[in-house]
Formats: structure tokens, sequence, C-alpha cells
């Protein structure tokens, strides 16, 4: 329960706000002149926010939308761009980036959205093919009930049509009202439910839904008309049983059918820069993922070649054979092998 | 520890007496510091304003080598600024927890404890003025915490900061006054009517200090070394046998906690290495370094990730 919303004064009389602090009533608002007085502050203990987290709405002055990571994917697309207007997520992953990446385990959310707007529509004036993914700092999709950020983009895509333009929204909750909400389906609007092993799951991801309830979202935003990807990624060899967990996992995609109607599935081994990896570490002593041995190689911190070959190939046989996805759909980590 | 800080002695006094401290007379330390060694308690009064705040804040908390764990509790009186848009007023007698603060009549950046340990009740701003006669003209505008006037805390906070992070840092003020009548007075306080007030709220003060206490100790389980259990003296007698270095003590200390939390035990691998003679163990710190590598068989040598 959100206790504290600390408000940035110019976001004050901002539409989304207006919308967003009516639904915490128990919450004490603290006017601040600046989201990153609260944000980046010294000494935080991010692990200690996360478990008892408070909100900031702030207005995001610089860049919303920045050119994507090497350390992501692309599925395809000639320009890739992610947008960030919320960091942190309610969802606990032991292996998650934000945590080696954010001085704050305080949710933000920017208020100013027009603003983001504009700054997508020039780019998506610009480029070609490009995929613009909106939720790599945060699960929007997640918190859709608190900040209407799903129903937002989806007006905006509609707005937005044009070929090979891809809004991208990733999640890992299985709640099917938001697609219901973004509903009639854009064309340019594509929901990814990222999904692993159930015992990956289980132990990795704690706070997020169960791998059941994303493939029975997936499976009913496919119905309801809407572009739908599954991100296998990262891979996650942990335990003597991952091989298992993997097959288990792509022969559910493959029964339900999901495989053959999909967009396109990202895949590709556990990495994190070596910089985040040490602060994840520090943040999460207790994640066995970010306890665990990796190589690094050109600031990026993974599994060793060998390894990564070996689950990788593994997974994708298994998206082949068993989840029946087709191959030019699956896209992997890995610079110019990422399109097979 | 707790170190509670307070400006004045009268402020102090219950606190003193409730822990039984004695004065400390140590070093070159400008302000007056109480504690006693068996109680994980001091005080400190520092007297009023910035200089006294920051020097002695500063100077106390380094002579006490405060470190994670323990927490710095502000506790003194503040007087309530009376804004038309607050639905809560705040009035005499009423103890606060300070959220937000900020300097008054400079452009400073505030200062937010997080409001982790203890309870989130009560809640306010609290703007630290030169004099009590400066005092802000108007109220915030959306902002559902009432505020309050001192003339130290954000001195105080600011360098607590430099030791102890945001949620280990709380202010606690008991509301002696108006302050907009106050400064019309002149500036004048019922002396007499304030230590009342102090002396009541004192002992709330303690219970909330010291459940944030209990708070940050009980996270501090969740530590690096705090997971090590039963193997922490194992493990640091292992890191000075072989003078490891601070990258090695990590590898290790990774290593066996992901050991423990995957079920497996460390203990006799340690032992291992601390039954070795002193006369076999290599002399040059790479090859001392080399044994953790054959007795944890790393799976892709020893160091590459960092």
């Amino acid at each position: 329960m959100i206790d504290i919303v600390y408000v940035e004064k110019d976001a004050l009389d901002i539409p989304f706000t207006k919308q967003v602090l009516p639904k915490l009533p128990r919450a004490r608002v603290i006017v601040i002149d600046r989201w990153e007085d609260v944000f980046y502050r010294k000494k935080q203990n991010y692990a200690l926010q996360m478990k008892n987290r408070k909100l900031i709405i702030g207005v995001n002055r610089e860049n919303f939308v920045m050119k994507g990571s090497d350390n992501c994917q692309s599925a395809g697309s000639e320009a890739f761009y992610y947008c960030s207007f919320a960091k942190n997520c309610i969802g606990g992953c032991d292996y998650c980036y934000l945590r080696g990446m954010l001085r704050s385990g305080y949710l933000l959310a920017f208020a100013n959205m027009q603003d983001c707007f504009e700054e997508v529509r020039e780019i998506a004036e610009k480029e070609g093919k490009t995929l613009i993914a909106l939720s790599y700092d945060n699960d929007v999709y997640a918190l859709e009930g608190l900040f209407g950020y799903v129903g937002m983009w989806a007006d905006l895509a509609r707005s937005e049509e044009r070929p090979g333009l891809t809004f991208e929204i990733r999640t890992k909750c299985g709640t099917k009202i938001f697609i219901d909400k973004a509903a009639p389906a854009p064309e340019s609007l594509v929901f990814t439910w990222s999904v692993s092993s159930a015992e990956n799951i289980k132990r990795f991801e704690r706070g997020t839904s169960s791998l059941k309830a994303r493939l029975d979202a997936a499976e009913y935003a496919l119905e309801k008309g809407f572009r739908v990807r599954l991100a296998l990624d990262p891979v996650i060899a942990a335990g003597e049983n991952w091989r298992k967990g993997y097959e288990e996992l792509c022969r559910e995609i493959g029964r339900r059918g999901i495989g053959k109607k999909i967009d396109a599935v990202m895949t590709g081994g556990f990495r994190i820069p070596a910089d985040y990896l040490k602060i994840l570490r520090r943040n999460m002593p207790d994640s066995l993922i970010a306890l665990d041995d990796y190589e690094v190689r050109e600031g990026t911190a993974g599994y060793p070649p060998a390894k990564e070959k070996l689950l990788v190939s593994f997974v994708l046989n298994e998206l082949e054979n068993s989840a029946g996805v087709p191959k030019d759909r699956i896209f992997v980590y890995g610079g110019e092998e990422e399109k097979r | 520890m707790i170190v509670f800080q307070t400006a004045l002695f009268t402020e102090a006094e219950f606190l003193i007496d409730h822990y039984r401290l004695k004065e400390i007379k140590a070093g070159n330390l400008p302000v007056r510091l109480f504690s006693l060694d068996a109680r994980d308690v001091a005080v400190i009064v520092t007297g009023t304003g910035a200089v006294n705040a920051c020097a002695g804040v500063a100077s106390c908390l380094t002579f006490l080598n405060v470190s994670k764990g323990d927490v710095f509790v502000n506790f003194g009186m503040a007087g309530a600024l009376w804004g038309k848009n607050f639905s809560e007023q705040l009035r005499p007698g009423d103890v606060v927890r300070c959220a937000k603060s900020t300097l008054g009549g400079e452009e400073k950046r505030p200062f937010y404890p997080d409001i982790i340990f203890g309870r989130a009740e009560n809640l306010a701003e609290i703007i630290t003025v030169k004099d009590p006669f400066s005092l802000p003209e108007e109220t915030v505008p959306g902002q559902t915490v009432p505020r309050a006037v001192d003339m130290e805390l954000y001195y105080a906070f600011s360098s607590a900061n430099m030791f102890l992070g945001p949620e280990s840092l709380s202010s606690f003020k008991v509301i002696s006054d108006y302050a907009e009548e106050t400064a019309k007075n002149g500036g004048k306080i019922d002396k007499a009517f304030s230590a009342k007030l102090i002396k009541e709220a004192a002992p709330v003060v303690v219970e909330e200090a010291e459940m944030i206490h209990a708070d940050a100790q009980k996270a501090l389980n969740n530590s690096g070394r705090a997971l090590l259990g039963d193997l922490k003296e194992l493990y640091e007698k292992v890191c000075e046998r072989l003078s490891l270095s601070f990258s090695s003590r990590g590898i290790l200390l990774r290593r066996i906690t992901r050991d423990k939390l995957s079920g497996r035990s460390d203990r006799e691998k340690l032992e291992a290495i601390l039954a070795i003679p002193d006369e076999s163990l290599p002399k040059d710190k790479k090859s001392r370094e080399r044994i953790l590598s054959t007795a944890f068989g790393a799976e892709w040598g020893w160091g590459t990730d960092d």
C-alpha cells in the first residue's frame, strides 16, 4: 500500500496527477520542487524502498525517448527506441537490471505525457520500420489500474497508425481487464508477455503473475485481435531441471496454439551490464541469480559463450518443435545473429 | 545504536534520565554527548542554530562510529504554521514526524527522510528558519501534510546523511507554540509550558525511536554478511588468513551465500583452509587466493566476473 505520494509542484495541475491521486485516498501528499530531489538522494536503500513503496509523480524535462540498448532486442525493426515515462515496477524479479541501474526503489511516474507523445510522434515521422518499447523501466501494464498509461498509449497508437511502427508494452501481469481497456486493438500496438518456466517464475519473479495467468492473458489478447509477442528472455539456467521447465513451457505454448498465432518470440540468455550486476548484488544479497558466476564481455556480464549457446539452442529447438513457432518469428539476442 | 539529537538540554533531559546516560568527556567534541557503553543509546545536545547542529552531529557521529543498522533521531520543539489550505492544523502538544525538511528563505534542496521504519503517522513538513521572525509566508497548495518551523533540523539531517541513509534518519517534533503568534510576540515562548510538553511527549518519542531501531536491525538480517549465518566467523577468519583482496572477499562471500541459499554448507571447505599449516601457506597473495579456486572448484574460473 502506498502511504506517501511525492508530487512535483509543476505536476499538480496536470490531468494525470488529478486522476491518480484520488485512487490513493489514504496516502499523504508531499509537494516537492523536483522529482530528482527524492529519486536521487544520497545513500538510499533500494531493497528497503522496494518493500515499502512510495510513489513519486514528476515532470520529465529531458528526453522521454532514447535509442534502444544493445542488451535488448528489436525483433527485426530497423530503428529501435525505448520510451521511459515510469520507472520501477511492482514485481520483485531477482535478476532485474533496474535494481542495478536506479538509485531509488520508489515508483516514479511522469505526468507530462503530452510532451512524451509529441516526442514519439516526431520520431515515428522520421524513422521507417520502428519499434518503440514502452515498458522496459517498469511494468506499466501491471500498474494500469493506478496510472492508466496503457489506455493512453492505445489511444495514441490508434491515432498514429502507420506501416512499420510498433509500440511494445511488455509485462509479466496476467490481468485481462487491461486488454479490454486498450480495445479496439490498434495495429501498431503489441503486447509482449514475458514468460519463463513455471519453476523460474516461482523462484525468481516474486510478486508477478503465474505462468498460467500470463498465457491466459496472451490468449485473450489474441482473441481480441491484438498483436501478441512472447519474450522467453532472459533464459535462466538455474537448477538441474531447467531444461524440463523450458520444455514444459514450450509444450504449453504449443498446446494452447499460441505459438502459431503470435507476432514474434524473443529469446536470449541472461545478461546485464557488468556495472549494474555489482549494484544488483549489493541490493539483492539473497538473489541466487545475482550471486551466480558470469563472464564479462564488452561491459556485459552473461553466461560463458558455450553455456549460452547450449541453452539458447535448446530453447530455440523447443520453440520450433514443441511451441510450434515458425522459424522466421523467433529472434535470438546476439548482435548480427539476432534475426535467424 | 539509537543516536538522539536535541538542540537544548531541556529537550534531552528525559532521554538522559530514561536511559541513565552519563556525559562523555572525550576528545575535542564541540557539543555535549551523553551515552553509556552498555545501553547502545547516545544523546547529542548540540545547542541552537546551524553551525552547532552541523558541527555537533558530524563530530559525534564520527566519534560514535555509526554504521548500518544505527538510527539518528532528532527531537525537539517546533512552532505550528497555520495555513488556509490545511485540513489538519497542528496544535501545541501535538507530536509530529518529519517527512520533508526544508530550509526557509534559501534555495536549497529539501531533504526527505524515508518513512520506512516505524510508523508513518502524524507526518509534517519541518522548515528550518534562521529566527522566529523569518517565517515562510505561503502554504503549499496540494500538500496534505501540515508544516511547522524549527531552527536546526535541516542542518542536522544534512550532516547525519553523510553517515546514514535517509531511512535511518528521523525527526520528531513537539508543537510548542503557534509560530505566527510567537513572531508577533517578539519571539518569546513560554519556557515552562514548552518544557512540560517536551516531558509529556518524550516517552512517545522513545517508543517510536525504539521501534525504528528495531526495524533497522531487522532489515540488517538481509545483508550479505548476515545471510552467512553460522559461517560468518569462519568466512572472516579465512579472509584474514589468506589476506584476501577486497574483490576476492566479495567473490568468496557470494559463493558461500549462494551455496547456503541452495542448501549446501561450505563449512568443511572453510575449515580445511584454516587447517593448512602456516609453513604450507604460499607467501604471495595470488597463490593464496588460488587456494580458494581449488577448494571451491569454480566452474568458470576464479574471478572472471569481477
